[in-house]
């Protein structure tokens, strides 16, 4: 990239900037006069991106500070200004392209005539939308704030919840076109050294144009980017950031996108809510449990299905053969696909409901309701086991949000392998699963703790939640420099 | 591992388990005619009846529908002749998966038992925890009488297997079982049997009753069910039921309800001559006494325990003597339990197993104890009651 002086001309420097900007209508240009004590005035230039700049901040904090002022010539008529300008928050350049990227940040360039430095005075006031609750985490009880897209604002939200000075946030650019800011936040001193350097020597190895959302971040420095499984977790809740953060983790925040990334994250906070340190540890576990259970029922309810009415009819209980043959008889289609094409049909609807607005929202549940349901059974296209079969699987998918992606493509896998292989099939599945499972890693840590390797003193905060004065020490399975969580606790009466 | 070779190896993966697994078993349920119950009857020499009943699919209107049940029958050779051969009519593939019940013809029982194993054995089908019966009666009217009040699935011979266990005069002998003991070194074994009576409204019920005694395979003699009694107490069997006696004092009806047995079997070989002792140890509750004794009492419970245990002896002695005198068939375990003990007396008189047993020494001794004599003590009002005391409030005109 060619890197322009500033010049000592005004016209100059007009000519450099249209150069760079063409005509977008967004670049404003306004010149005003500086008064001098020998009465020759200093002609000024005042370059500003409308829409990121603060508007209601150039006219009473910078220009007519500047107008009212009578400059010495003698002295540095920049000091001067600086001193003048109400917004203290100010850099001067010799080169136009920094001070061209400051303005693309919300800054307010100002150019003098016969000076080779402009004076960029940072006034960002970029639209943002207000704080509100994640639409993919609500919870009943605890902080019902949410990230939004101004990283500015992720760090405050952050900052308030720790306000501990060993809180660091790492800026890093990314992006040759977008320059899009990201920040490292971590706690120095409990965050374990090779986790943070192993994070930086990732981030420091990406050179690229764009960078647009987090998500492609999650894609680029993943440990295992050809597994369907994440490896790296998300969330939109500053409050579960902050909790994250004390127990060692690192979270990446992206201008422009709310969901900030966290790791190293495990498979085992799939079961866990984002309520379940704020309820009571009966109910939590009681959740915890329902979810665990969940997900096997999800993943392989409709191969089992297949297996057992297809290939293995022995396990089909005597009283339910009549009613599965009656059925049976009347279906036009396999099983297989009968189960497949309900499924599509499922994932069909969930993606609409999804992407539609929210007055037609409701039209989807009587779409799916009708047409999943009874409309195909009337019609005798599909069967009521096989309706009964994915309705229980996707109910059951329902409380696995975080790894809904997941669970709808093992899905497939086991349904297609049910449909060729039977219950062997299912088995190889699950071995191989398995397999892949137990050998991704989460920023080098295994992605299968605390189960596999098996720390055992964690699992007290795994399936089952024990209450939160038996979560004395970190959980192990994330290295940390720090272990001791709770020093004291109020004792309760009658105890020692 | 690199990225293609990883992929190389799922796909060769895929294929060699697509070659080697069974995705040809793939079968729908539509294409499938599932077996409840299994009829085999022999027609002539080498030549076979078989029937099977199919579970078939509701029929009726939506609030009464009703179990179809479809009987075929076909005659051949060999069973897997008579199974080819239904495909036609079924128009649909076989499957004695859900095969719980096996009704054997007397007949059948008594030639050629070893006809309908091999081929079950070798493709196993059906499950091993199927039950089967030898009938006197005809074979498809047994089948057809079974399940006469059965509007569920359950096939009620099989599931009335689980159910009779409480009250212990019947053998409820699994295929695994009976194989077992056919397949062991006395190669002896026996078979619960059916009959059909009729109820008062003249319905022909299936009944319960008898053993069929099954000698080097082949079936012998029947047992009643007062000799079957005595053969699932001397096989420690037990798991429920019911003794009753007279009083020989009074002439009143006592019973005792079973809770628990335990049988012991001694054996001694001495030159050929054969010595067992069977320990038979029973305890139980009252269920009955129309007597009116208070059982809370020492000298009635004992009374009552010695009368029980009189009259179980001379079941088991009657079944002792059918076996040894008339059937000539061990079934009772001994020459496995001397086989298991001491299998190389067992090897040197295996031979002549079958005469040993007969002629050998068997004795019996049974102790009944009474654990709990219920929840009433005595009868009213058989004892009186004792006169209200002076002054007592009088209650009415």
């Amino acid at each position: 990239m060619i890197i322009h002086e500033i010049s000592l001309n005004l016209d100059d420097n007009l000519k450099l900037i249209k150069n760079r900007f063409g005509d977008s209508d967004d670049i404003q240009f306004d010149y005003f006069q500086l008064n001098t004590l020998n009465s020759t005035p200093i002609k000024t230039m005042a370059v500003v991106i409308s829409g990121l700049a603060d508007k209601d901040q150039i006219h009473p904090s910078v220009i007519t500070p500047l107008l009212q002022h009578i400059f010495d010539p003698t002295t540095s008529i920049l000091e001067e200004a600086q001193n003048q300008i109400i917004i203290k928050n100010t850099t001067c350049f010799h080169e136009l392209e920094p001070c061209l990227n400051m303005l693309l940040q919300g800054g307010i360039a100002l150019f003098f005539e016969g000076l080779d430095e402009s004076l960029v005075i940072n006034a960002p006031a970029l639209p943002e939308r207000s704080i509100e609750e994640p639409g993919f985490e609500m919870s009943v009880r605890g902080s019902h704030e949410g990230f939004v897209e101004s990283l500015g604002t992720n760090i405050a939200l952050i900052r308030k919840r720790i306000k501990d000075p060993r809180l660091r946030f790492h800026p890093c650019e990314f992006g040759s076109i977008t320059h899009t800011k990201l920040v490292i936040a971590y706690i120095e001193g409990l965050t374990a050294l090779e986790l943070l350097n192993y994070v930086l020597q990732k981030l420091q190895s990406i050179e690229l144009d764009s960078i647009t959302s987090s998500g492609e971040i999650e894609q680029i420095i993943e440990d295992n980017p050809w597994s369907i499984f994440s490896t790296i977790g998300n969330t939109e809740k500053p409050d579960r950031a902050a909790a994250l953060l004390t127990e060692g983790r690192i979270i990446i925040l992206v201008d422009g996108d709310p969901t900030a990334l966290y790791g190293p994250h495990l498979f085992i906070e799939a079961v866990q809510g984002v309520e379940d340190y704020s309820s009571r540890p009966y109910y939590a576990t009681l959740l915890r449990i329902l979810r665990f259970i969940s997900l096997p029922v999800s993943v392989l309810t409709p191969s089992l299905y297949i297996s057992a009415t297809n290939f293995h009819k022995e396990m089909v209980p005597l009283a339910l053969i009549p009613s599965f043959q009656g059925f049976n008889e009347k279906a036009p289609f396999p099983v297989s696909f009968e189960i497949l094409i309900m499924l599509i049909g499922f994932e069909l609807v969930r993606e609409a409901g999804i992407r539609l607005p929210k007055t037609v929202g409701s039209a989807v549940s009587i779409v799916g309701a009708l047409i999943l349901g009874q409309v195909s059974v009337d019609a005798g296209l599909m069967t009521p086991p096989a309706i009964i079969v994915v309705a229980i699987s996707i109910i059951s998918g329902f409380l696995l949000t975080s790894i809904a992606d997941v669970v709808s493509i093992l899905r497939f896998i086991y349904l297609l392998n049910a449909s060729v292989f039977g219950l062997f099939g299912v088995i190889m599945v699950t071995l191989v699963t398995f397999t892949h499972v137990v050998s991704l890693t989460s920023f080098g840590v295994s992605f299968m703790a605390p189960l596999v390797p098996l720390y055992f003193s964690d699992w007290k905060d795994t399936i089952i939640r024990m209450p939160i004065r038996f979560f004395r020490k970190r959980p192990h399975s994330i290295p940390v420099q720090q272990q001791t969580r709770i020093k004291n606790l109020p004792k309760r009466e009658g105890h020692p | 591992m690199s990225m293609p070779r990883y992929l190389s190896q799922i796909i060769l993966y895929f294929f060699l388990t697509l070659l080697l697994s069974g995705c040809w078993s793939n079968l729908e349920l539509r294409d499938a005619a599932i077996v409840s119950g299994v009829g085999v009857e022999k027609v002539s020499s080498q030549r076979y009846r078989m029937i099977v009943e199919m579970i078939g699919a509701p029929t009726g209107e939506e609030n009464t529908k009703t179990m179809s049940h479809t009987m075929l029958s076909r005659v051949g050779r060999t069973m897997l002749d008579i199974a080819r051969e239904m495909v036609r009519d079924m128009k649909r593939r076989i499957l004695f998966t859900h095969a719980k019940s096996i009704v054997l013809s007397h007949t059948m029982a008594r030639e050629d038992l070893y006809w309908i194993f091999d081929i079950w054995v070798r493709d196993q089908q059906p499950q091993l925890g199927a039950y089967l019966f030898v009938t006197d009666d005809p074979v498809q009217d047994v089948l057809r009488a079974s399940t006469a009040y059965g509007s569920s699935a359950e096939f009620p011979l099989s599931a009335g297997m689980q159910n009779i266990h409480f009250i212990s005069n019947y053998t409820t002998h699994t295929m695994r079982e009976f194989l077992r003991d056919m397949y062991g070194p006395v190669n002896n074994g026996y078979l619960p049997m059916l009959h059909i009576r009729h109820d008062l409204s003249k319905i022909p019920l299936v009944e319960y009753a008898g053993t069929a005694v099954i000698h080097h395979n082949h079936m012998v003699e029947q047992l009643t069910t007062r000799e079957t009694q005595g053969l699932v107490w001397l096989l420690g069997q037990e798991k429920g039921g019911a003794i009753d006696v007279i009083n020989p004092r009074n002439h009143t009806r006592q019973a005792i309800e079973l809770t628990n047995e335990k049988t012991t079997l001694q054996m001694n070989v001495v030159h050929d001559h054969l010595a067992a002792h069977f320990s038979l140890h029973l305890e139980g509750t009252v269920a009955q006494d129309s007597g009116g004794h208070n059982m809370a009492q020492s000298i009635p419970t004992q009374q009552m325990e010695r009368a029980i245990a009189t009259k179980v002896q001379t079941i088991l002695t009657d079944t002792i003597t059918t076996l040894q005198k008339k059937d000539h068939t061990d079934i009772l375990s001994i020459g496995l339990h001397l086989y298991r003990t001491h299998p190389h007396v067992w090897h040197q008189v295996s031979p002549q197993w079958d005469d040993l047993f007969t002629h050998a020494h068997i004795t019996t001794s049974v102790n009944v104890h009474i654990v709990h004599p219920g929840l009433a003590r005595y009868v009213y009002p058989k004892i009186p009651l004792p006169s209200p005391p002076v002054g007592f409030l009088k209650v009415g005109g």
